[in-house]
């Protein structure tokens, strides 16, 4: 079923994704310097305004952008809340009762076996989905492929920016190498190229 | 499960009408896969795309399928389930036992009874709950006639699910309303094993979800690695240089003539990129034969300012760098974005004009 443009697809979601990532690093810089920041500071605030860059990307068509982000608006907060606080006192009312009839069953079948083994892995994978607590099962498969697809864009999108920042850097390098007259109008020159192979990869998107 | 073929064939017709509407019904599980990304990231256009392709899938005209055909095809990847699904599933609608009609979802009921009851058949009760909603719906439709396969709208929640209980199979609500579910999760079970790579060796709900689950650990700790990466190299990186670029409204007046003439004459590598865009302004305007030499010379600017081979001369052209790079930037932002357009990124959508930009792009794909 994929079909050869299935990158075209992700398209524009890249672009918004790429956007909003570099939106966040400005104002991440501008709170707080990179220089200042320690490696693994950097490196949590690359992180979340990947994320969030992602969340907001993806827009209002599934529920883990709003796990997510902690800003959502009021109106619809109220009622994922409901909704989900109703799940949640359901699947406990579900479990108490699975436990308490898994201590009288002594013999273990082989579907007790595997439904076991599925509710095991179900829970899993709601830890491993943002927001999938409070999802039933067959909306958090949903879920688990919407989000699948673009955290897939995102590391595509990642990998073509560290690509282009590391190329940045080994310019720099080689530029301070060079000469040390050159640097300062050498790294303008840098930047124009990294902004060029910036451009060029953005583009093969 | 026994089905004439001559029934069949009679009946192809009629519920090649329906696949559409069976099509238009499946629309409220948005279903995501890479080929249908297309579908999920219109929010506008969500419907209509899946529509069009449940349309032509319908119109590939499968061949009515035996069982044993669909029993093959049920792990295969979900391309040809997915076509073969859907006349089938017209087709298992002549079994009828019951005056509910369901809309049938999927014809992989029979070829993995066991797999999906061993998984699911206990866990009723608990679900129950969970189907409430439909059993509602369920209860209402019976007195409607035995025959007829209703359209559902999509999206309407509402709108009373029919169903059609197979032959052989319990006729009770509750069963109907639960193979339902059963059949809707094996379903996105299908579609997230083609989008999971290397779920197809494994068959079963468990083993999917533990690929499902690694997969996704996966691609959230190569986030984690490259925000790493990212991160190491960022005192180097002025970011505010590339939010400039792009959050600027270039316009192609920027790029007057006078810019041009003033950066053709010097064959200096100073501003490859400069050049770069000239020809491609050129290219875009009307008459544009002078860039073509231009673009011989840009090109051997890329090739040595990749090699790192001018920076002695990059000296010279130092003087007017300042105000050249802005230049530059507008340049390079007004040849490079939708001319007419406002938005930020519609610029990489806009194909160059001629096809001199083309390969000018891949021969910096190329240095890159």
């Amino acid at each position: 079923m994929k079909g050869p443009n299935a990158s075209a697809s992700t398209k524009p979601f890249k672009r918004a994704f790429l956007k909003n990532l570099l939106l966040s690093l400005q104002d991440c810089s501008r709170a707080t310097p990179f220089d200042a920041m320690s490696l693994h500071d950097r490196k949590r605030a690359v992180k979340s305004s990947a994320d969030v860059a992602m969340a907001a990307a993806r827009g209002g068509g599934a529920r883990w952008p709003k796990a997510i982000l902690p800003h959502a608006s009021a109106a619809t907060t109220a009622c994922n809340k409901a909704q989900s606080c109703r799940r949640i006192v359901r699947r406990c009312f579900c479990h108490k009762g699975r436990g308490a009839r898994r201590r009288v069953v002594v013999a273990a079948t082989g579907s007790d076996v595997a439904r076991r083994l599925v509710k095991r892995r179900t829970t899993a994978l709601r830890k491993v989905i943002p927001g999938g607590d409070a999802m039933d099962e067959l909306s958090l498969l949903r879920e688990a492929m919407d989000y699948v697809v673009h955290l897939r864009a995102q590391v595509d999108v990642l990998r073509r920016v560290s690509e282009a920042v590391q190329k940045r850097s080994c310019d720099c390098d080689s530029l301070r190498d060079a000469s040390p007259y050159l640097v300062q109008s050498g790294e303008e020159l840098v930047e124009h190229d990294f902004v060029l192979f910036f451009e060029s990869s953005v583009r093969k998107l | 499960m026994a089905r004439c073929g001559g029934d069949v064939s009679r009946h192809r017709k009629a519920d090649l009408e329906t696949v559409e509407s069976l099509c238009q019904g499946l629309l409220d599980d948005v279903m995501l896969d890479d080929d249908k990304c297309r579908a999920m990231f219109g929010y506008l256009q969500e419907w209509p795309d899946l529509a069009s392709m449940c349309h032509s899938a319908s119109l590939l005209g499968e061949p009515p399928l035996a069982p044993e055909a669909s029993n093959g095809s049920g792990s295969s990847g979900g391309g040809g389930g997915f076509r073969k699904r859907r006349p089938d599933s017209c087709l298992e609608a002549k079994g009828k036992s019951n005056s509910v009609c369901k809309r049938p979802r999927g014809k992989q009921q029979p070829c993995d009874p066991d797999q999906m009851a061993a998984v699911v058949g206990k866990g009723k009760t608990e679900r129950a709950r969970a189907g409430a909603k439909k059993k509602a719906e369920l209860a209402l439709p019976k007195d409607s006639p035995a025959t007829s396969e209703s359209t559902v709208t999509a999206g309407q929640k509402t709108d009373y699910i029919h169903v059609r209980a197979r032959r052989g199979q319990a006729t009770d609500s509750h069963s109907l309303a639960e193979r339902v579910r059963r059949e809707r999760i094996s379903e996105r079970m299908r579609y997230l094993q083609e989008l999971v790579p290397g779920c197809n060796k494994v068959t079963g709900k468990a083993g999917m979800l533990d690929e499902i689950i690694n997969y996704v650990q996966s691609l959230q700790k190569q986030v984690e690695f490259l925000s790493m990466k990212i991160a190491a190299s960022n005192p180097v990186v002025n970011f505010n240089i590339v939010e400039d670029l792009f959050s600027r409204q270039l316009s192609q007046a920027a790029c007057n003539p006078a810019a041009l003439a003033a950066m053709a004459p010097p064959i200096g590598q100073a501003e490859p990129s400069c050049l770069q865009m000239s020809p491609l302004q050129q290219m875009q305007t009307p008459a544009g034969c002078p860039g073509f030499g231009l673009e011989m010379i840009v090109n051997n600017n890329l090739f040595s300012l990749a090699h790192g081979g001018s920076m002695s001369a990059a000296a010279a052209a130092s003087v007017p760098a300042g105000a050249s790079v802005e230049s530059c930037l507008n340049v390079h932002g007004a040849a490079g974005w939708d001319i007419g357009s406002q938005s930020l990124f519609s610029g990489f959508d806009a194909p160059f004009q001629s096809v001199q930009s083309d390969s000018l792009l891949d021969n910096l794909k190329m240095e890159m």
